[in-house]
C-alpha cells in the first residue's frame, strides 16, 4: 500500500472522472509507450536491457527490442539532419513521437494508430501529440520524479524500472488528449472564469504551471471527491493533501531547477498549493522545514479566509446569478501567452475531473465540430498564422460549411468554430458575426 | 453562385480506351563512371546540406542509385540507414512515409524494386514529388524491365549501369522542385498565346500527322519555357499531366537543344503505360534563330522515324506565303518575350492582388500570372511563392477546404476551391475580404474571356 505522502498515490485512484466528449483518453488510441536508456543495451545480444519501461506488457520481447531499437536508430539520421531533440515518423499505421530527456540520455516514444483514431474521432496532429504524451510526462518527471533518475544514478536499475512502472502504469490510463488538439499544443491553463477547477492566482514559473495544474486537476484532486462526499465529514474543515509534504523541482527565472516542498491544502472545493524552498544546506532535513507547527499555522490562517472564499464560489456558481454565460451557439478557444490563461466552449465541469456526477455540460451548444474542421484549426493556425508576429487573422471555410476563425491581436488568440448557418455565406457574413461574437462575449479580454 | 470555370472541361485524364501494348526494348548497360574528382565524405556531406532537397534513390537491398549532390558511393553508410528504415518498418506488415524533426522533413517511398527518400526544409507535399522522381526513373527503364533487372542480374546488381546518361534528367526534375510550385508536376502550363496562332499550329500539327498516316503515331507536342503551346492526339488518346512533364523534362535537356538536329529516342510514360515504350522524335526547328521552341512527335513504332521527320517537314513548311509569316512572327513573339497573364489586365481595384496561380480540376492546366510590384526582388518572389506552396498544400492535406483568407502584416492570402477549381492569390496587407473577392470575381471573368489565351480548350484529334 502506497503512503498517501507519496505522489504516486494520486494515480491509483479508483475514483476516475468520466470522460467527457470533447476529451479522449490516450490509451484509448495507443499502440505502444516506452521508455528506453540506449547505454544499456550496447552489448550485442544485450539490446533488450536499454527497455526500462514497456507499454503493453504482452508485446514480446523481441518485437520491443525492434521497436525500441528503431527509436535508437533514429540518431544515425543526423548525419542529413544534425538536431535530434525530438523526431516524429508517420508510417502508413501509424504515428509516433520519439523524445529525447534527461540530457539525451533517455527515449520516450509513444505510438498512436491511426485507425483507432479514426474511430474516436481523433485528429491525429503530431505537434499536440508530442506535447501531451511527451512533453508533459517529462516536466512532470521534472517536478515530482527527479528521485526516479536518482535510482538510476545510483546504479539501481530494478527500482528505477519499479518506479517507472509505477509511475506510468497509473500516469498513462489518466492521460487524457483534447478532440481540438490545440488545446493541448498551446498548453494553457484555464482560469476561474465560469466553473470550478480553473486556476485562480499563481506565482510559480510559467513553465511549470500547465504541468503542474494539470496534475492537480487531473491526478490528485479527484481523490479528494470520495471523503468530500461522505456526509458526516464537517464540510468546512480544511485539510492537507501531503501529511508528509514531497519534494518537487521547480524551474527558477534562469529555467534551473530548484528543489521545494509542495504543500496542498484544500478547503470546500478550494484549493491552495504551496511550495517551501529547501535551504542550500544539506544537512537539512525535510521535518525542520516544514514542520507539524507550520502546517498547523497555515491551517488556522487559511481555514476560515479559505472556506469563506470557497463559500462565495459556491454560492455563485449555484445561485441564480450563475457565473457560467449563456451558451452559445459556436465553439470558442481564448489563449493568453502571457499568463497562459486559456478558456473555451470544450471545457466542463467535469472535464476537471471534480465532481463526479455531471457528465460533460459544456457551455456551447453548437455541435460538436467534425474531426476534419478540427484538424483544419490545427492547420491554418501553425501554417498561417505566424508565432512571431502579434496580430493576423484567418478564416477557412470547409465543405460542410464550418467556418473556422482565427484572430491574433496583441499575441491573444482566439478561436472560433462557428457551425454551418444560413446567415452566414459569405466571408463578409462571417466577418461581421465575428465582430458581433467579439463585442459580445470578449471584449473585455479581447481587443478588436 | 454558379461560376464558370476558365480553362475548359475536356478531361485530361481518360483512359478508357487506352489499352494500347507498347514494345519493350533492350537498354544498354555502360560501366559505372568513377568520379573524376574524389571527395572526401564531410565534403560530400557539406555538399549535400547544403541543397534546399538531398534526394536518394536506392535498391531494396540498399545499393545507391542516385543522390542529387552525386559521389553515391561516398554516401554508402547514409544509404544503408534510408534503406534499413523502411525495411524494418516493412517487416512490421506497416509502411513508413515520413520522419520529422524540427526543420526538416524526410519522406520516404517504397516502389518495389526501389526505395526513393527526400529530404527537405519545405515539407510541402514532398510524397508527390517522390512519385514523380519515381516515374521519371520508370521513364527511362519502363515498370516491367525495372522489376526483371533484378530478378535476371541479381538483387546486389547496379542499377546505375542502365541509368548513366540519364541521370542529369533525374537531377533536372529534383532541381525544378525548387523553381515551381509541386502542383506544376500534376498539371498542364500553357504558353499564353493568341488564339489564333494556337489554332493554326494545332490545325498544321494535326493535319499533318493526320495527312500521314502512321498507324501508331499518338502525339503531338510543341513545348517551350516547359509549357505547352499546343497539343494534339490521334483519336481519343490522351496523356496525363505527369507524363507530359516527362516530355517536357526530357525535352529540357540541354543536351539535345542543337539546331537543324532531331532526336529519336525511346521513352516510356507511366501513367499512359508503364510496361513499354514510345519512341519520342525531338527536334527544335527554331534553335539557330534564337527560339526555344520544341516540336515533339510520339509514336508507339521503332520505325517512325523517317515518317516522323517527314511530318515535322510539313508542319514547318505549311501555307507557305503570308499567313505562315504571320503566324511565324507572332509566334517567334511569344516564345522570345513570353506574356504571362498581367494582373492589371483585369482592371481597377487590381493594384491589392500580388499574385496568383488558378488551377482547373478538369482538364489539370494552370495559370501562373507574371510578378508584379511590390513583387520585384528574388527573396520577395521567393516569399510570395513560398505562402502559395503553403497554400497548395493546404489545399491537397485538406481536401474538404473551400475557402480560406489570411491577414498577416506581410500580405493576404485568398483561397478558394470549388468543384471545378482552385485559385490561390497573394494580395496586399490592406485588402478586405470584400475587396478581395470582388477582385477574384474581376479576375475569374478577365481569365475566361481570355481562357483560349492562357489555356488549350480544345484538343484536335487527328
Amino acid at each position: 500500500m502506497l503512503s498517501v505522502a507519496n505522489p504516486l498515490y494520486f494515480f491509483t485512484s479508483s475514483v476516475e472522472a468520466p470522460t467527457p466528449l470533447s476529451r479522449l483518453r490516450i490509451a484509448d488510441v495507443m499502440d505502444f509507450f516506452f521508455v528506453v536508456h540506449p547505454d544499456s543495451g550496447r552489448k550485442e545480444g544485450d539490446e533488450h536491457k536499454r527497455i526500462m519501461y514497456f507499454n503493453p506488457k504482452v508485446e514480446a520481447l523481441d518485437k520491443q527490442t525492434e521497436i525500441t531499437g528503431f527509436a535508437e536508430a533514429l540518431q544515425f539520421l543526423r548525419e542529413i539532419e544534425e538536431e535530434f531533440d525530438f523526431r516524429t515518423v508517420s508510417t502508413q499505421k501509424s504515428d509516433h513521437v520519439y523524445i529525447q530527456v534527461e540530457k539525451q540520455k533517455f527515449i520516450l516514444g509513444i505510438s498512436l494508430s491511426k485507425q483507432m483514431a479514426f474511430h474516436s474521432n481523433y485528429p491525429l496532429y503530431l505537434p499536440a501529440v508530442k506535447k501531451t504524451s511527451s512533453v508533459i510526462p517529462t516536466r512532470l518527471f521534472r517536478l515530482f520524479f527527479s528521485a526516479i533518475f536518482g535510482s538510476f544514478r545510483e546504479n539501481d536499475e530494478e527500482k528505477f524500472k519499479e518506479r517507472l512502472e509505477l509511475f506510468f502504469s497509473r500516469f498513462l490510463p489518466l492521460l487524457k488528449v483534447q478532440r481540438l488538439p490545440i488545446l493541448d499544443q498551446l498548453g494553457g491553463v484555464e482560469f476561474f472564469y465560469h466553473f470550478p477547477g480553473k486556476l485562480l492566482y499563481y506565482s510559480i514559473s510559467k513553465q511549470d504551471l500547465p504541468v503542474l495544474f494539470r496534475y492537480l486537476t487531473q491526478n490528485l484532486l479527484p481523490t479528494a471527491i470520495a471523503p468530500e462526499l461522505e456526509p458526516t465529514r464537517a464540510a468546512n474543515k480544511g485539510r492537507f493533501f501531503y501529511r508528509n509534504p514531497d519534494d518537487v523541482e521547480l524551474d527558477d527565472e534562469e529555467e534551473l531547477l530548484e528543489r521545494y516542498q509542495m504543500i496542498v491544502y484544500r478547503c470546500l472545493n478550494a484549493t491552495v498549493c504551496m511550495f517551501v524552498r529547501f535551504p542550500d544546506v544539506e544537512t537539512s532535513s525535510k521535518e525542520q522545514i516544514v514542520s507539524r507547527r507550520m502546517l498547523r499555522n497555515i491551517d488556522a490562517y487559511l481555514e476560515t479566509d479559505l472556506s469563506n472564499l470557497a463559500s462565495r464560489i459556491g454560492d455563485e456558481i449555484g445561485g441564480e446569478n450563475d457565473l457560467r454565460p449563456e451558451a452559445t451557439d459556436f465553439h470558442y478557444v481564448y489563449f493568453n501567452p502571457a499568463s497562459l490563461s486559456m478558456t473555451s466552449s470544450f471545457s466542463s465541469t467535469s472535464s476537471e475531473g471534480l465532481d463526479g456526477t455531471t457528465a460533460s455540460v459544456g457551455v456551447a451548444k453548437a455541435p460538436p465540430p467534425p474531426v476534419d474542421v478540427n484538424r483544419l484549426v490545427c492547420e491554418t493556425l501553425s501554417g498561417f498564422v505566424s508565432e512571431s508576429e502579434e496580430f493576423g487573422e484567418c478564416f477557412a471555410k470547409s465543405e460542410t460549411d464550418w467556418w473556422v476563425v482565427i484572430k491574433k491581436v496583441n499575441s491573444r488568440l482566439l478561436v472560433l468554430l462557428l457551425p454551418p448557418s444560413s446567415y452566414q455565406q459569405s466571408l463578409a457574413d462571417v466577418q461581421s458575426r465575428t465582430q458581433v461574437i467579439v463585442k459580445s462575449h470578449f471584449k473585455a479580454i479581447f481587443f478588436n | 453562385m454558379e461560376i464558370e470555370a476558365p480553362g475548359g472541361s475536356e478531361s485530361f485524364t481518360e483512359d478508357d480506351i487506352q489499352n494500347l501494348s507498347l514494345q519493350q526494348i533492350d537498354l544498354p548497360e555502360q560501366d559505372a563512371e568513377t568520379a573524376s574528382i574524389m571527395e572526401s565524405d564531410e565534403t560530400v556531406l557539406d555538399r549535400l546540406a547544403c541543397l534546399p532537397y538531398q534526394a536518394f534513390v536506392l535498391s531494396e537491398y540498399g545499393r545507391p542509385i542516385f543522390v542529387n549532390s552525386g559521389n553515391e558511393e561516398q554516401l554508402c553508410s547514409l544509404f544503408a540507414v534510408i534503406g534499413i528504415f523502411v525495411s524494418r518498418v516493412k517487416l512490421w506488415g506497416d509502411e513508413l512515409m515520413t520522419i520529422t524533426s524540427k526543420d526538416r522533413q524526410i519522406q520516404f517511398l517504397h516502389r518495389t524494386p526501389l526505395i526513393l527518400c527526400i529530404v527537405s526544409k519545405y515539407g510541402e507535399k514532398l510524397d508527390e514529388q517522390l512519385e514523380v522522381l519515381f516515374e521519371q526513373i520508370v521513364s527511362t527503364l519502363s515498370r516491367a524491365q525495372l522489376e526483371s533487372v533484378y530478378r535476371k542480374k541479381g538483387d546486389n546488381y547496379d542499377l546505375r549501369r542502365l541509368l548513366r546518361g540519364t541521370d542529369r534528367l533525374i537531377e533536372s526534375s529534383v532541381s525544378s522542385w525548387r523553381g515551381t510550385l509541386s502542383s506544376i508536376h500534376s498539371a498542364i502550363s500553357v504558353l499564353p498565346m493568341n488564339p489564333g496562332d494556337r489554332e493554326f499550329l494545332s490545325a498544321t500539327m494535326s493535319g499533318c500527322l493526320g495527312a500521314a498516316k502512321l498507324d501508331g503515331a499518338l502525339f503531338g507536342v510543341m513545348v517551350a519555357h516547359r509549357q505547352i503551346a499546343s497539343y494534339v492526339r490521334f483519336k481519343n488518346y490522351v496523356m496525363h499531366p505527369r507524363d507530359m512533364n516527362i516530355v517536357i523534362n526530357l525535352v529540357s535537356d540541354k543536351s539535345l537543344q542543337v539546331a537543324e538536329a532531331q532526336t529519336w529516342t525511346p521513352i516510356c510514360l507511366p501513367h499512359f503505360n508503364d510496361t513499354g515504350f514510345f519512341y519520342a522524335y525531338i527536334a527544335y526547328p527554331w534553335e539557330a534563330k534564337g527560339i526555344p521552341a520544341c516540336l515533339v512527335l510520339l509514336s508507339v513504332k521503332r520505325d517512325h522515324f523517317d515518317g516522323l521527320n517527314e511530318v515535322k517537314k510539313r508542319i514547318l513548311f505549311k501555307k507557305i506565303g503570308s499567313e505562315r509569316e504571320i503566324f511565324f512572327g507572332n509566334f517567334s513573339t511569344a516564345v522570345v518575350k513570353p506574356n504571362l497573364f498581367a494582373i492589371s489586365q483585369i482592371g481597377s481595384n487590381s493594384e491589392s492582388l500580388w499574385s496568383f496561380v488558378y488551377r482547373n480540376h478538369l482538364s489539370k492546366q494552370v495559370c501562373i500570372s507574371a510578378s508584379k510590384i511590390p513583387l520585384i526582388s528574388r527573396e520577395e518572389r521567393w516569399d510570395s511563392r513560398s505562402d502559395l506552396r503553403k497554400a497548395d498544400a493546404l489545399v491537397s492535406k485538406e481536401g474538404h477546404l473551400r475557402t480560406l483568407f489570411v491577414r498577416n502584416t506581410k500580405n493576404s492570402l485568398l483561397i478558394w476551391v470549388t468543384d471545378k477549381f482552385s485559385l490561390q492569390c497573394v494580395f496586399g496587407p490592406f485588402v478586405s475580404a470584400i475587396v478581395a473577392f470582388t477582385v477574384v470575381d474581376k479576375l475569374l471573368k478577365s481569365l475566361k474571356s481570355h481562357e483560349q489565351r492562357y489555356f488549350i480548350i480544345h484538343t484536335p484529334s487527328f
